[in-house]
């Protein structure tokens, strides 16, 4: 690419015009090259993803044989089902509580990997990192035995300390932990991974001062290794929230929305109204709930990237 | 703020050991390794109990035998499926599948990357962090407007596209293709920096 851009200007040497001309030429050359390049991305992206999100937005003013339009039609009539807001009130505590024990098993796992010889560290990384290699579509369905009523591994176990066989999937309860559980076994690798890179990237001299002047274990953590951390935690912990959120196969195949809709978050319950109730424009209105948290996400995200790019 | 001015004192002072030190140390180093074995079990519990299961029968599934062991091992569900057509026709579409997406997605993003990264038009960097708010966009919110699309698209071409295989072909790279080119540009921007320094 390079010598594209400066052959012409070589040979172009005998007048200032020319010169300028035939620069001019190479760059916007250059330019086209690189537009045509990224052409196939863009396309992709206009045809793929931002055409389905304007509409979807389209679809959800439409009524159930899409004929029709009928505006917020479809929001009011959400609005009065009891069971909407029940997904609701599932998202927002699925998320959260799976995003806040994922972020703290995390980050303890990651201080204990990052207190024991540099030696032996590969193989405890590993083996910690293999729930997230793992398709969740398929373990989950290892999940599913070891909470199945009758041949349950769990409650096989739990009958010798006398606790009495538990529906893990039957009770509303129970199946909304057994949810989080799984969705916090999954993505709990990855807050390990993130904070263990950035553990190491914490200069060891700072620990050294704050042990000299005699702070003790939590004030380490609190005055050095947190605000160290403060950057990566927080774009992990946004990156997480919008992926919980919009969760689909975890409690697609745990508990396809559970006991009497117990379970369902926003990507279930549009899956379960827009294909299998062939009513796709309240499927899409209800898809559309999980655009305000990605916005908030998306500026929080774009902010630090503006941030960081005055620093450098 | 606070912190290195810290430093600048700490500096110049020899380090010191102290024996309750060095004792505090061993049992750090204990309690890790105990939580670390901890965590590890939790972690590795589900894919070895499915280990264990595709080693039983189905008898000794149903039987109120201890479940976390397998009493009489066999391979026959193994041979089983690798002996029924409908599993290797499985398995060969994942295979077609997953080489025909890298396939895609590496013919798009790494050309989209390296312009992205280094030769600069109008619009790159915002092009670069659009790039990377797409790979925000759950996949979920957009498969309900795909399936439509999809339903439209056959009714004008006539080409059917739901419930062939080679759908995926359309529907993976829309979720790998800004995943891959974020990655790659992040790649591509680290050599240009090396290779200005020479």
């Amino acid at each position: 690419m390079v010598d594209v851009v400066f052959q012409p200007n070589g040979v172009a040497r005998t007048g200032g015009l020319r010169k300028r001309a035939s620069l001019r030429t190479a760059l916007k050359r250059k330019s086209t090259a690189a537009f045509l390049m990224t052409l196939p991305l863009i396309l992709l992206i206009l045809i793929l993803v931002i055409y389905p999100a304007f509409y979807s937005l389209h679809l959800a003013t439409l009524n159930k044989s899409m004929q029709r339009f009928v505006g917020f039609g479809n929001f009011e009539f959400l609005f009065k089902r009891e069971t909407f807001w029940l997904v609701v009130r599932q998202s927002c505590i699925f998320a959260i509580s799976a995003v806040f024990f994922k972020a703290l098993i995390g980050f303890v796992v990651a201080h204990f990997v990052h207190n024991i010889p540099a030696k032996g560290q590969r193989k405890w990384r590993g083996m910690l990192l293999v729930p997230w290699v793992i398709p969740p579509a398929m373990s989950t369905l290892a999940w599913l035995w070891l909470f199945d009523p009758s041949y349950s591994a769990f409650n096989y176990t739990l009958s010798f300390f006398g606790i009495g066989p538990i529906s893990w999937t039957g009770d509303p309860d129970w199946a909304r932990f057994s949810v989080i559980l799984v969705n916090i076994w999954y993505g709990a690798p990855f807050f390990m991974i993130m904070y263990l890179a950035s553990l190491k990237s914490v200069p060891d001299q700072l620990y050294e001062a704050a042990a000299i002047d005699g702070a003790n274990w939590w004030q380490r953590i609190w005055y050095v290794t947190l605000p160290m951390m403060r950057n990566i935690i927080a774009i992990t912990t946004l990156f997480s929230l919008i992926v919980t959120f919009a969760n689909f196969d975890i409690v697609r195949i745990l508990t396809s929305g559970g006991p009497l809709d117990h379970t369902h978050i926003f990507a279930t319950w549009a899956f379960r109204i827009g294909i299998e109730g062939s009513d796709i424009p309240l499927g899409a209105s209800v898809s559309l709930f999980m655009f305000p948290i990605l916005a908030v996400a998306a500026i929080f995200i774009l902010r630090d990237i503006n941030k960081r790019g005055n620093e450098a | 703020m606070a912190s290195t001015v810290v430093i600048d004192k700490a500096a110049p002072t020899r380090t010191v050991k102290y024996g309750s030190m060095s004792r505090d140390r061993t049992w750090a180093l204990r309690w890790s390794y105990f939580f670390l074995t901890l965590f590890a079990i939790f972690s590795l519990v589900p894919p070895l109990y499915m280990l264990i299961t595709s080693l039983k029968t189905s008898a000794e599934i149903s039987a109120a035998t201890n479940p976390w062991w397998v009493f009489h091992p066999t391979f026959s569900n193994y041979v089983e499926l690798l002996t029924s057509n409908q599993f290797l026709t499985f398995f060969r579409n994942s295979a077609f599948v997953s080489i025909f997406v890298v396939t895609i997605t590496m013919l798009i993003s790494v050309p989209a990357a390296f312009a992205l990264a280094r030769m600069r038009f109008w619009g790159s960097a915002t092009l670069a962090t659009g790039v990377f708010l797409t790979y925000l966009v759950p996949d979920t919110l957009l498969f309900l407007p795909l399936f439509k699309m999809f339903a439209v698209f056959s009714d004008w071409t006539g080409i059917q596209l739901i419930n062939r295989w080679y759908v995926l072909l359309i529907i993976y790279p829309t979720l790998t293709v800004p995943f891959c080119t974020w990655i790659m540009i992040g790649y591509f921007a680290s050599t240009a920096r090396h290779g200005s320094r020479r």
